[in-house]
């Protein structure tokens, strides 16, 4: 006996565009581990799969330039294709009701032409974690920073995961004592002004730059490009986390390579013309994707519109 | 009541952007439970000393959980082994060891349960213990830290790490852990009365877990063991405080394990956790029987599982059904320690391969059976498309080999298995095979090189092909406690790796047949410290814990394993006894020695494993209780159990397509929209 030709599958009956939002804990998980968990929710919800033809047949998902591991982000884009019709707002329900949380369904619509065309633009936020070198003083801060909330996230927000207030730490002997806090979500009382104006005089430097040249580790080696050229606009704005931190905003054109926030941010970071002082940004800034979609005006838009603001 | 633990996934997150895979320490798995730590009375934190992607997809840690947070008195988190990158970020902010669940900090559960499934694992129970804030050795700790209890294979000796464990419970776990919850809830209900060693007392006094702390070893000057006494319980019931007041009763004698009978009325996992982050087995699994008696005498886990009960058919499909409904996992594997023995695996083959035919799930039989009937049934199973690799276990190279294991199958066998596999259209099979097994000579191994070669020759007359291969798998073998083997000299690393090497030199040289076969095998060295660890005594732990202390960590990784490490500490820590690592591993046993594992009972009678010890010698075979009548291994009479087998009286699920309702009720045809 000999291997049965696969048998061909039909094509889907219905394609439907998706946009989902990854927040808090949901960052971490790389694009296939977000992947994997997205058929398994579908399979949960009971949506009717269309299948690829071939010796292991795959269901008919495409996904649409997903964030790095590590940002949030309020617009990431998928397609679907199904063997029959659903309501699609039945379908985000469903799926909201079985993803695991760090992850929601925010829009569903039935496709258009080409979702990667509509995708030109994305706007994004970049926080940067309470260092030393953001405060006016460390010792002027409060030994409880009051807890923010880790996100908008509608399952933490019912108490799943709400940090707790750090409250003293049982008998640790083998653990080293009282070492310095490094937080993306405590509020600091204040923000050097030394360090914001360095941030703010390296934001100016680089949109005055006709190109700035950085380089990233890819799967082929590593890439130099540069990250000037598809930056639309770049500003120095509070984080909307917290009023006290300083942040970025900015709104990029997508390239090949992609010219990712963290790029900008090395850019900044490696900034040595301003008295010879770095701002010393760090890799370990928040990134977040607010916007995904085609530039008008300015302004990115996203071909899905997001839900109304709470 | 303790105060709630606060989460310490604030400051855990911004370490989480500066390590490799941190997807994996986020928790929130679909089917996990989050409950309110004030609502219940006993908190347990079950915790699998390997790195996430290994031990999330334990079996055992997912049916406890399953089977522990069904009780509204009783919740269980997890925790694993973190990896070195982030385990050094977090003791450099001082951060300890948290569960997976609500981060919190391990030391304020009442319980750290570890399942220990293999003793490479010793460094990184140190290491989760420490990390965790709590006292390394036992006798250190207090009556608010943790009661530290191990189960798993390992449980059957766990003599090497007794100084840093509180008890061990031998043998399946689901009424284990829900009877020391009863007595942990009582103990804290009575504000911690007695302390720690009432509630240790009381565990040890049911005569199934085993409460090291309360057993005595001595050794001779020869460096064998002495004696093992049992010491005297604290006072249990009465006013007294303390451990003071012991009245006239000993600590058991021998500890017995437990031995679940009726899986159908333990239907778990029935809603396993699915992960988001990568783990090596992503597939519901359902365990079709527990146990094995086909007597292969290398084998721990066929001795110490006995005796075999089976899952009825019915209650494997409901299972099934269920398991992929709750979790959207569209792979299905039917386990047990050889799938293909159970009584009604045919039509359940059937059964489940016509359920599933058109869907995309997909069934797989880890069976090594080697025997046509396996075949057929990987057949039967990948009927629905995906067919996945044949894997079978000779495990010796020669007749003669096979019988000193009591592994009874002949070539005639192996031959009539490959040629139906590759006349069905497998193009590839892969072969099992141990050395450094006892009375094993250069020429028993070399033997293996002759067997791969007559099935490529088979397998190509079968197939009509030269386009076949054959995979021969090696495994260096460890003598185990509670196994005829018990007694068996290890043989030395430099003679399994010069075997091995002298096998694929003999493979490579043959023209015919040498470029159809791979060998593949693994250096001798971890398998000499597993053999350490495995017959060790209470003398090893400071081999451990010297090892740990010099950074060992991940031993079962051979990017992390250090032979020298452990040479150098089997060096510094058991000269004082005047024994070495040669001492513990390559030395034969004989019978009267005192083993350090001869107190705790899994219901072999010593003299059976003797004799079959004996009869490994002789080359004689002795048959499965299932098919040829008893042979007395003592297992039934001395557990007041019996074996669990069918057919059974239940009528099996009815053939009928799946149809399960889908909440998404496809639209009426008038309402589809073109697309």
């Amino acid at each position: 006996m000999s291997r049965q030709p696969p048998v061909q599958q039909p094509p889907p009956v219905q394609k439907l565009w998706l946009r989902y939002a990854k927040r808090g804990r949901g960052r971490f998980a790389s694009h296939r581990d977000f992947a994997r968990a997205f058929e398994r929710a579908l399979r949960r919800a009971g949506a009717p799969l269309a299948y690829s033809s071939g010796f292991t047949p795959h269901p008919r998902i495409s996904w649409a330039n997903s964030v790095p591991t590590g940002a949030e982000s309020e617009s990431e884009y998928v397609a679907i294709g199904l063997a029959a019709v659903v309501d699609p707002a039945e379908l985000a329900a469903a799926l909201n009701a079985t993803l695991p949380p760090g992850f929601a369904l925010l829009a569903a619509r039935p496709a258009g032409a080409n979702l990667m065309a509509e995708l030109t633009h994305s706007a994004w936020e970049i926080t940067f974690p309470v260092w030393e070198n953001t405060l006016i003083a460390p010792a002027e801060e409060s030994s409880n920073p009051e807890a923010a909330d880790l996100a908008a996230d509608p399952k933490t927000a019912a108490g799943t995961d709400r940090p707790a207030p750090d409250t003293a730490q049982a008998d640790q002997p083998n653990l080293s004592p009282d070492p310095p806090l490094l937080d993306y979500r405590a509020a600091p009382s204040g923000l050097s002004p030394a360090w914001a104006d360095r941030l703010t005089r390296a934001v100016a430097w680089f949109l005055a730059q006709p190109d700035v040249p950085v380089s990233r580790q890819t799967k082929r080696g590593r890439r130099q490009f540069d990250a000037r050229g598809p930056v639309v606009s770049l500003t120095v704005e509070p984080s909307p986390d917290c009023p006290n931190r300083p942040g970025l905003r900015l709104v990029s054109r997508h390239t090949v390579p992609l010219v990712r926030p963290d790029d900008v941010v090395q850019a900044l970071d490696g900034i040595d013309a301003l008295d010879g002082i770095a701002p010393g940004l760090g890799a370990d800034c928040l990134i977040r994707r607010t916007a995904q979609g085609r530039l008008v005006q300015g302004r990115v838009v996203d071909p899905l519109p997001g839900p109304p603001p709470a | 009541m303790t105060a709630i633990p606060p989460s310490l996934f604030q400051r855990l997150e911004p370490l989480l952007a500066r390590v490799k895979k941190p997807a994996q320490y986020v928790g929130g798995e679909v089917n996990s439970e989050l409950k309110d730590w004030d609502q219940v009375q006993v908190h347990w934190c079950l915790a699998f000393p390997d790195a996430y992607e290994v031990g999330q997809p334990n079996q055992g840690i997912a049916i406890l959980y399953e089977v522990l947070n069904q009780r509204d008195w009783i919740l269980a988190e997890r925790t694993y082994a973190i990896w070195p990158d982030l385990a050094h970020l977090m003791r450099q902010q001082g951060l300890p060891q948290f569960s997976w669940e609500g981060h919190r900090p391990v030391a304020a559960f009442d319980l750290l349960a570890v399942s220990l499934s293999s003793e490479l694992g010793y460094t990184n129970l140190l290491e989760l213990i420490d990390l965790a804030g709590l006292p390394l050795r036992s006798r250190d700790r207090g009556d608010d830290h943790p009661l530290v209890l191990i189960g798993g294979h390992v449980a059957t000796n766990p003599e090497p790490i007794t100084d840093f464990i509180d008890a061990a419970v031998m043998g399946d776990g689901e009424e284990a852990v829900l009877l020391v919850s009863a007595l942990v809830r009582d103990w804290l209900r009575s504000g911690r009365r007695g302390g720690r060693a009432r509630l240790l007392g009381q565990l040890a006094a049911t005569g199934q877990v085993y409460v090291p702390s309360l057993y005595d070893v001595s050794y001779a000057a020869d460096g064998m063991i002495q004696a093992i006494t049992p010491l005297a319980l604290p006072r249990l019931t009465d006013d007294g405080d303390g451990p003071g007041g012991a009245g006239p009763d000993l600590a058991p004698a021998r500890v017995r394990k437990f031995t679940l009978t009726d899986l159908d009325a333990w239907p778990y996992p029935a809603r396993p956790l699915v992960p988001v982050a990568e783990t090596v087995h992503e597939r519901y699994s359902v365990e079709i029987f527990r146990g094995c008696t086909r007597g292969c005498r290398f084998c721990q886990a066929g001795m110490i599982t006995r005796p075999v009960r089976e899952r009825s058919t019915t209650a494997i499909a409901q299972m099934v059904d269920a398991g992929l409904a709750a979790t959207g996992l569209d792979e299905v594997g039917l386990l047990s320690l050889s799938s293909a023995d159970h009584s009604e695996i045919k039509p359940l083959a059937k059964v489940l391969a016509d359920r599933y035919q058109g869907t995309k799930v997909s069934l797989s039989l880890p069976s090594t059976r080697v025997d046509a009937f396996n075949v057929d049934l990987a057949a039967e199973l990948a009927r629905n498309g995906r067919r996945g690799g044949l894997t079978f276990a000779p495990e010796g190279g020669t007749e003669r080999m096979r019988r000193v294991i009591n592994k009874n199958v002949d070539e005639a066998d192996l031959m009539a298995t490959v040629e139906t596999a590759f006349a069905q259209g497998w193009r590839q099979v892969k072969l099992y095979f141990m050395c450094g097994l006892p009375t094993e000579q250069d020429e028993d191994v070399l033997a293996i090189a002759d067997l791969a070669g007559r099935v490529i020759a088979t397998g190509r007359r079968a197939a009509q092909s030269r386009d076949v291969g054959c995979t021969i798998s090696i495994g260096g073998f460890v003598p185990k406690p509670h196994t005829p083997f018990q007694w068996a000299a290890q043989a030395p690393a430099e003679v399994v790796d010069r075997r091995q090497r002298a096998l694929k030199a003999k493979v490579r040289a043959d023209r015919a047949f040498g470029r159809a076969i791979t060998v593949r095998y693994q250096d001798g060295q971890p398998g000499l410290v597993e053999g350490l660890l495995a017959r060790g005594d209470r003398r090893v732990a400071q081999v451990i814990e010297a090892v740990w202390r010099d950074g060992g960590r991940f031993d079962g990784w051979s990017e992390f394993f250090d032979f020298e490490r452990w040479s150098q500490a089997c060096q510094r820590q058991l000269a004082p006894w005047g024994i070495d690592l040669d001492w513990y591993t390559t030395r034969q046993r004989d019978e009267a020695e005192i083993l350090p594992w001869d107190h705790l009972d899994v219901g072999l009678d010593r003299d059976w494993l003797w004799q079959d010890w004996l009869d490994s010698q002789d080359q004689a075979s002795v048959p499965d209780c299932r098919w040829q009548g008893c042979s007395d291994c003592g297992v039934c009479p001395q557990l007041g159990v019996h074996s669990e087998v069918g057919p059974f009286d239940r009528p099996l699920i009815p053939l009928l397509p799946l149809a399960r309702p889908t909440p998404l009720a496809p639209l009426a045809p008038t309402a589809q929209a073109r697309v």
